[in-house]
């Protein structure tokens, strides 16, 4: 009899412990999948804020000024031009944009507007977009306007 | 005979108990240790986005004082500020700012120019921002803000040559919306 008491007594904290266990599991797993979902959107921001980075290195796109260059500007010329070529031919850039789109826009009241690079697959769970202000430079009357550089990408 | 075997017997059961007790407690403690190391061992997941923030500040300030603007001769919003930094301010007024060619001063025209660039940037993408300059009497009185950066915020500074000896030290600084 008293054994039978001591074996419920073991079953008991047995059963006690493995439910606290379980518990236990289940928080720590939907932490963990919060946590792994918050990666993901973060990874899909660092990717749009990259493919923004590489953008802006773009040597197509430079305000060159004889043997200078200045920096954080896009020529509006060059990126008429660009905009014809890789709408064209836009793999021949997937190796350095990915999935993503890209779009330059000024801010003035005859905004001007390029869509320089689309690469979209045909599902993604996560769009990120990343904004960044851009020098404008028109050699035609040597003048300067705010532009905004959209970059979306797509995970 | 029987007696002693019973009493050994309950004393290794006892024992086993106890030892089973021990390691149930250990077991528990390593899970929690396990646990408390994940989280603490997170990176900071901000990191990036500070970068970025940064880095958001210092494209605006270096794109928006080299915009040129045509109802004011063509001149970079760049020299506009320098104009407004050697002008006095008395009694709510700009003296001695020059004039852009539809009547407004130097000073009011920074004002606006910048004013309208934060509103259709930062201010269409959901930031928080505070944008001010320091070392001239006219200059600081162009501040301009959209909301609050009680706590947390990123930004840019940099100098502006006025003279040679004499810097403007323009500032913008970034955060999220209070309700954020």
């Amino acid at each position: 009899m008293r054994a039978q008491m001591k074996m419920f007594e073991t079953i008991a904290v047995l059963v006690v412990f493995f439910f606290l266990l379980a518990i236990f599991s289940i928080f720590y797993l939907k932490m963990q999948k919060s946590s792994v979902e918050q990666d993901k959107f973060e990874y899909g921001e660092n990717l749009a804020f990259q493919a923004a980075l590489r953008f802006f290195n773009f040597p197509e796109l430079d305000c060159s000024f004889l043997l200078s260059q200045r920096n954080n500007c896009f020529d509006v010329l060059k990126l008429d031009a660009i905009s014809e070529i890789m709408q064209a031919d836009s793999l021949t850039y997937f190796e350095d944009f990915g999935y993503s789109a890209i779009f330059v826009r000024e801010i003035d009241d005859d905004a001007m507007s390029w869509q320089i690079y689309r690469q979209a697959p045909a599902s993604f769970t996560i769009e990120r977009t990343t904004f960044s202000p851009v020098l404008l430079y028109d050699a035609r009357d040597d003048s300067y306007s705010f532009g905004v550089v959209e970059v979306h990408s797509y995970v | 005979m029987f007696s002693f075997r019973l009493r050994v017997y309950s004393r290794t059961s006892k024992a086993q108990l106890e030892i089973f007790g021990l390691v149930m407690i250990v077991v528990l403690v390593a899970l929690a240790l396990l646990f408390v190391i994940v989280v603490m061992s997170k990176a900071p997941d901000r990191e990036e986005q500070r970068i970025e923030e940064s880095l958001q500040a210092a494209n605006f300030l270096n794109t928006a004082l080299s915009v040129t603007l045509p109802e004011c001769n063509d001149r970079a919003v760049r020299q506009l500020l320098q104009d407004c930094a050697m002008a006095g301010f008395q009694d709510g007024r700009f003296i001695g700012a020059g004039t852009c060619s539809d009547g407004v001063d130097t000073c009011e025209k920074l004002r606006s120019s910048l004013d309208g660039f934060l509103r259709q940037t930062f201010g269409v993408w959901g930031s928080n921002y505070v944008l001010f300059m320091n070392n001239s009497v006219s200059v600081e009185q162009i501040k301009i803000n959209r909301g609050s950066c009680p706590g947390e915020r990123e930004g840019s500074s940099r100098p502006e040559v006025v003279r040679p000896g004499f810097n403007v030290i323009v500032t913008l600084h970034l955060c999220k919306p209070d309700n954020v």
